[in-house]
């Protein structure tokens, strides 16, 4: 049949394509790492493939077949990732930095990717079944070479914790059983007009009955995991991570909410409660900046995503306290105000970058202190006005290459005395 | 005159204005600087290169103000080497790298770059004397080439080249480096300025001396 030919060529081209990216110019380990794997992946599936005979049944043939399609559906978008990876626009001085914290996070076992990605949002890939251990976040390509917005990684990091630790099996049940108890409680009217088949009972137990409600659980653990995702981000970046959402965010696109998120709205007042238990200052305006998003205008829909919206707002405070135990049990540095201002002094003051390793977070938040400094440069002659971004995204970025250098350092001189 | 190593160590434990000091980061081992006995202090290559690479643009010519002239992105290609790994400098070839160190001079404060007799031996040659002014601040351009017949790793981290810090008469105004090259951390090519005269004299098509 064409079918195995066709299919043995396509696997034949990706190992051929996998080959080229195994020649490229990797800025970290990692990444290489991802695609030896992955051409290991390729080459058993080829084997496979080869091996199928002229006598072969036509269903085992074609279940081949589409087990070789669905590792070119999962993969090639990866390696796509994985080859963007290495494009010179990203702030390659961020990885060592972001490898700490999520070495810390995850343990020292994770291997992490850090890609610039043409897409409008930070994002994170998730559950790559053959790349286990493998974080792999993707920054705008157009803001891959902007410091400032590395605050977001931290929020994809989160979901990578969030699914580590399966942390959706811990709230599962719990919400599962608010949904339930906000329906039958709370909402049983709006319920019956629609679907008025169903009694009560029938809510718990009678599967034709759970699947008119399923949806709000679905996305009540969505919108779950992002709030985690956001606590866990203005936990690790403070101010930074708040005034990242915002430049990247605000006022919003327009348009219908998704479903899988808290309502903007709902979603920033969650982010400046958050803020201000973790003492985190919040930007002024910052809740003003985002516009409100509509809601789906589908009444079933409609309901079930209030419903949602809800339950997840009762898991708030346990969102917070489990993005925060989760950062502090790993020791994951805090914002420290006076770190803050020493090193925004050096970039303001003197231009220079930190002298000593900081914590990401404080570099971060002041390369933000500076960015909203109208007066940074005024009379310094030495930087023209319309070079102050880039001479700060610099001095951001040889920071957090300090703080490696510092860091690589110390872990040699510690091998070294213990060897 | 040239600042001693032992007394640029003492200048950046404590510097003499502190609103003008001599900074230079990831700072260097102070202990090391001030037993050296030497009158330069040694500098350490950075991740990022950047080549001239072959392309369909015809010539670099500095007196052609058009819309079409070549960008840098077009004329060169960026190279980043991680720790641990190497830059291979072929025989004749040349590339820009940069230091890994931060630099802020003071305004009493000039510097030269000059290479390293153990890797010019090699064939490594650090360009010419690469001039410092007063004021500047960032991370220095390095024009690596190799002279010699074969090729030259390089990986960052490596002492690389030395540099010459020289006392400056800064006067009343207080002289500041305001060149392209300041507050950066990748090499970059730069634009060629020309002045008054140089651009008034490529203008000259005939040669006449009538009024």
């Amino acid at each position: 049949m064409a079918i195995v030919d066709y299919t043995r060529a396509r696997i034949a081209a990706a190992l051929e394509e996998i080959g080229r990216l195994m020649q490229s110019e990797f800025p970290s380990q990692h990444p290489k790492d991802a695609i030896d794997i992955l051409q290991g992946r390729f080459a058993k599936r080829a084997s496979v493939l080869n091996k199928i005979g002229p006598n072969v049944p036509i269903p085992v043939l074609q279940t081949e077949c589409i087990a070789s399609l669905e590792q070119l559906l999962v993969y090639v978008p990866i390696l796509g990732f994985v080859l963007r990876s290495t494009n010179v626009r990203n702030g390659f001085e961020a990885y060592g930095p972001l490898l700490h914290l999520a070495e810390s996070l995850m343990g020292a076992q994770t291997k992490l990717i850090v890609s610039s990605e043409w897409e409008f949002s930070p994002f994170v890939y998730r559950s790559i079944t053959d790349l286990p251990g493998f974080v792999l976040i993707g920054l705008p390509a157009t803001e891959s070479s902007n410091p400032l917005v590395i605050p977001l990684a931290g929020h994809e990091l989160g979901h990578s914790v969030w699914e580590r630790n399966r942390l959706a099996g811990d709230f599962n049940s719990r919400i599962r059983q608010s949904i339930l108890k906000e329906i039958t409680n709370n909402r049983w009217n709006e319920y019956q007009d629609l679907f008025p088949q169903h009694k009560k009972d029938d809510l718990d137990g009678n599967w034709l009955g759970e699947l008119t409600w399923q949806p709000a659980l679905k996305w009540s653990l969505l919108q779950a995991e992002e709030m985690f995702c956001d606590f866990l981000g203005v936990r690790l970046f403070a101010e930074s991570f708040l005034y990242a959402f915002a430049y990247l965010i605000a006022p919003g696109t327009g348009g219908e909410r998704s479903v899988g998120y808290p309502n903007i709205k709902r979603r920033v007042s969650n982010l400046t409660e958050a803020a201000n238990l973790l003492d985190v200052t919040i930007p002024p305006g910052f809740t003003d900046d985002f516009m409100p998003e509509n809601e789906p205008t589908n009444p079933t829909t409609a309901f079930l995503v209030s419903v949602a919206d809800t339950v997840t707002s009762q898991c708030a405070s346990d969102l917070l306290e489990t993005a925060q135990k989760e950062a502090d049990d790993k020791a994951c540095p805090g914002r420290s105000a006076e770190r803050v201002d020493r090193i925004a002094d050096g970039f303001k003051r003197l231009l220079v970058p930190t002298a000593d390793s900081e914590a990401l977070v404080d570099i971060t938040c002041a390369g933000w202190k500076c960015y909203l400094d109208k007066d940074l440069w005024v009379g310094i002659r030495q930087i023209k006005p319309n070079d102050w971004g880039r001479v700060l995204k610099d001095l951001v970025y040889k920071s957090m290459e300090v703080s490696e250098v510092s860091w690589r350092l110390e872990k040699a001189q510690h091998s070294r005395e213990h060897s | 005159m040239i600042v001693k190593a032992d007394q640029l160590a003492r200048e950046l434990e404590n510097p003499e204005n502190r609103d003008d000091p001599l900074i230079i980061t990831p700072r260097p081992d102070i202990n090391a600087l001030r037993s050296s006995g030497a009158a330069s202090l040694d500098v350490r290559l950075g991740r990022w290169f950047l080549a001239c690479r072959p392309s369909r643009t015809g010539l670099f010519d500095v007196y052609e103000h058009n819309a079409e002239a070549p960008t840098e992105a077009k004329l060169t290609k960026t190279y980043y080497v991680p720790f641990g790994e190497g830059f291979v400098l072929h025989p004749k070839a040349f590339v820009l790298g940069i230091t890994m160190e931060w630099f802020r001079l003071p305004a009493n404060r000039a510097a030269y770059v000059i290479g390293r007799s153990s890797w010019g031996r090699h064939g490594l040659i650090i360009a010419t004397a690469t001039g410092v002014h007063p004021g500047f601040t960032g991370c220095l351009a390095l024009e690596l080439s190799n002279i010699g017949e074969i090729p030259i790793t390089i990986k960052p981290g490596t002492t690389i080249c030395q540099i010459f810090f020289q006392k400056v008469d800064c006067g009343e105004q207080g002289l500041v480096d305001r060149s392209s090259f300041v507050g950066r951390r990748k090499p970059t090519l730069g634009v060629i300025e020309l002045d008054q005269m140089a651009k008034d004299l490529a203008e000259i098509k005939k040669a006449s001396l009538t009024p």
